[in-house]
């Protein structure tokens, strides 16, 4: 098959060429997209390429900003809106949460708000509390938002593209530790969010890993490097944490009867303990070898010093060693 | 609360004081990209203004050329507190000067006044001018809530002072000035509310004989493709 070689952020750069290639009604709104150092590779020469009345920096108003672009999907645009840090992208909760959230609802499904938001994780490199924080789960919390992490390369270009095509409002959360994977890709194929699911990326019958985004790189990298011990991992990527959908997780659990949840959020009311939760609900009394386990960041804010980030964030030896320690008991 | 009537132009009103003015702002920027001689409007009062979001709306509003109308219906009251008590001035329209929009401050109980206003703001936008602000001075007759007049619950207004605005009825002032005019007659005004009145019933008799929703309405609307 005829096939292009991209890293993440690239495949985010072609998915924002695809749309505005192909579709008239979608513009870009958001800081920084007229310098894209903001968002590294992924949005390089679209001023350039499609013009300024279409790829729009903003002033410091993330609040105003992202309503306008909701105020424009109503008017029949396909606005996709930029959030460089995810950490200043709550100055629009009102506009995703009361607005975009509830409208369709409100309004007994007369309308809908067909909005993208991209969010960036963007953390380490001793950026500190306030240029850190991984906030999906709040979002997955909301009903109305579809929250979409991508984790590979493939999923980065295609589940934007998907979202933007939707007709709901999504949080699309890419994850700047992701950016330099390299995949090839296939030509495009527009694929509908709505029945997109948690995906097997490795098969494995020890034990099962369920991670989003970068923790989804993490559990892949883990699965390698324990395959020379002899321990068969299986990872499931949840792709789209709202609506969380868990048969598959919950069909890999009945099999490996071992679950790790790794999530890059903090670990009280987080992400991690949904799955885990929707998991148990549906298996059989006994059915686990061993309780389940979660590794996320501890309760605390992100540290600025490099010593301790060292500890505060997860690396694939965590995972490693996690997986022994359950597996081996 | 939830009000729609997209055929009409209007898409949603919503509870959030302030939450849709930006929504407004966008509306109006599509209006602009799509070439339509559209513009957006955005209905708000005094209080809305103490909102963050208003003055990035105003600020982006601008500097995008966005033909958006901001209607500020000043009526010197937000919930239970007098403008005075919530802001240094009470003229709303020193934040158009800030944010270089051209703006009138018109006698908001004088319909022509109104309409005349509007038309010159809403040239001026078509003819690609960018945003405008007109500042509507007027008057709450009720309370916050409900029909009372709200003058006991924190609020110190009299009623004297509601009985004198009530006097300034913008409808009753311009049916007055028709028939000045000879426009219309009182027969013909006697006529109109009748036929208001019988509308107003018969919707109601409408709505209290509308079926309440199916229980499976709660998850139907949440997501667009769940709608099918």
């Amino acid at each position: 098959m005829n096939t292009q070689r991209y890293s993440y952020s690239t495949a985010i750069l072609s998915a924002f060429e695809y749309l505005l290639e192909n579709y008239p009604e979608v513009f870009v709104i958001g800081q920084g997209l007229w310098s894209p150092w903001y968002v590294g590779n992924s949005m390089t020469d679209l001023e350039k390429n499609f013009g300024v009345d279409r790829i729009i920096d903003t002033p410091v108003s993330e609040a105003a900003t992202t309503g306008a672009a909701i105020g424009a999907s109503l008017a029949g645009m396909k606005p996709i809106v930029v959030h460089p840090r995810m950490d200043f992208m709550l100055y629009a909760m009102d506009a995703m949460v009361n607005q975009a959230a509830k409208w369709s609802h409100m309004f007994g499904g007369q309308s809908h708000p067909g909005v993208t938001i991209r969010s960036i994780i963007n953390r380490g490199g001793e950026q500190g509390a306030q240029h850190s924080q991984a906030l999906h789960a709040w979002f997955a919390h909301v009903p109305g938002l579809r929250v979409v992490m991508p984790s590979t390369v493939a999923d980065a270009r295609d589940l934007l593209i998907a979202s933007v095509l939707c007709n709901d409002p999504v949080i699309y959360i890419d994850d700047r530790w992701l950016y330099e994977q390299e995949d090839d890709l296939p030509p495009v194929t527009e694929l509908n969010l709505t029945s997109q699911m948690p995906l097997v990326s490795i098969i494995g019958v020890d034990i099962t890993i369920v991670a989003s985004g970068h923790s989804s790189l993490l559990a892949r990298e883990a699965a390698q490097k324990l395959q020379n011990e002899n321990i068969s991992v299986e990872v499931i990527d949840v792709r789209v944490l709202n609506p969380f959908f868990a048969e598959k997780i919950i069909e890999s659990v009945k099999k490996t009867k071992n679950l790790l949840v790794v999530d890059s959020g903090w670990i009280s009311g987080g992400f991690s303990a949904e799955i885990i939760a929707k998991v148990v609900e549906s298996l059989p009394v006994n059915c686990l070898n061993n309780p389940p386990v979660r590794i996320a960041l501890p309760d605390a804010p992100a540290p600025t010093s490099i010593v301790l980030e060292k500890d505060y964030y997860t690396s694939s030896d965590d995972v490693v060693n996690t997986v022994r320690k359950i597996v081996k008991n | 609360m939830h009000l729609y009537d997209k055929p009409s132009g209007f898409y949603g009103s919503v509870p959030i004081v302030a939450g849709t003015v930006s929504l407004a702002v966008g509306a109006a920027m599509a209006a602009k990209m799509q070439k339509t001689d559209d513009i957006g409007a955005a209905y708000i009062g005094d209080g809305a203004v103490e909102e963050g979001v208003v003055h990035e709306s105003f600020n982006l509003a601008k500097i995008q050329k966005a033909p958006i109308l901001f209607i500020i219906e000043n009526n010197l009251f937000a919930s239970h507190m007098h403008i005075s008590l919530r802001q240094p001035s009470n003229m709303i329209s020193r934040f158009a000067v800030a944010n270089d929009i051209p703006y009138k401050v018109v006698d908001g109980n004088d319909v022509v006044a109104v309409a005349k206003a509007s038309e010159e703001l809403i040239n001026d936008m078509r003819a690609g001018k960018g945003p405008a602000l007109i500042e509507l001075i007027t008057y709450r007759w009720y309370g916050h809530v409900d029909w009372r007049d709200d003058v006991d619950v924190g609020v110190k207004r009299s009623l004297d002072d509601i009985e004198n605005w009530k006097a300034r009825d913008p409808i009753l002032r311009l049916s007055k000035a028709m028939m000045k005019a000879k426009m219309w007659t009182k027969e013909e005004e006697e006529n109109l509310n009748i036929n208001i009145e019988k509308e107003i019933h018969t919707s109601w008799e409408r709505a209290m004989k509308d079926p309440y929703p199916a229980s499976s309405a709660t998850l139907k609307y949440v997501y667009f493709h769940e709608n099918k």
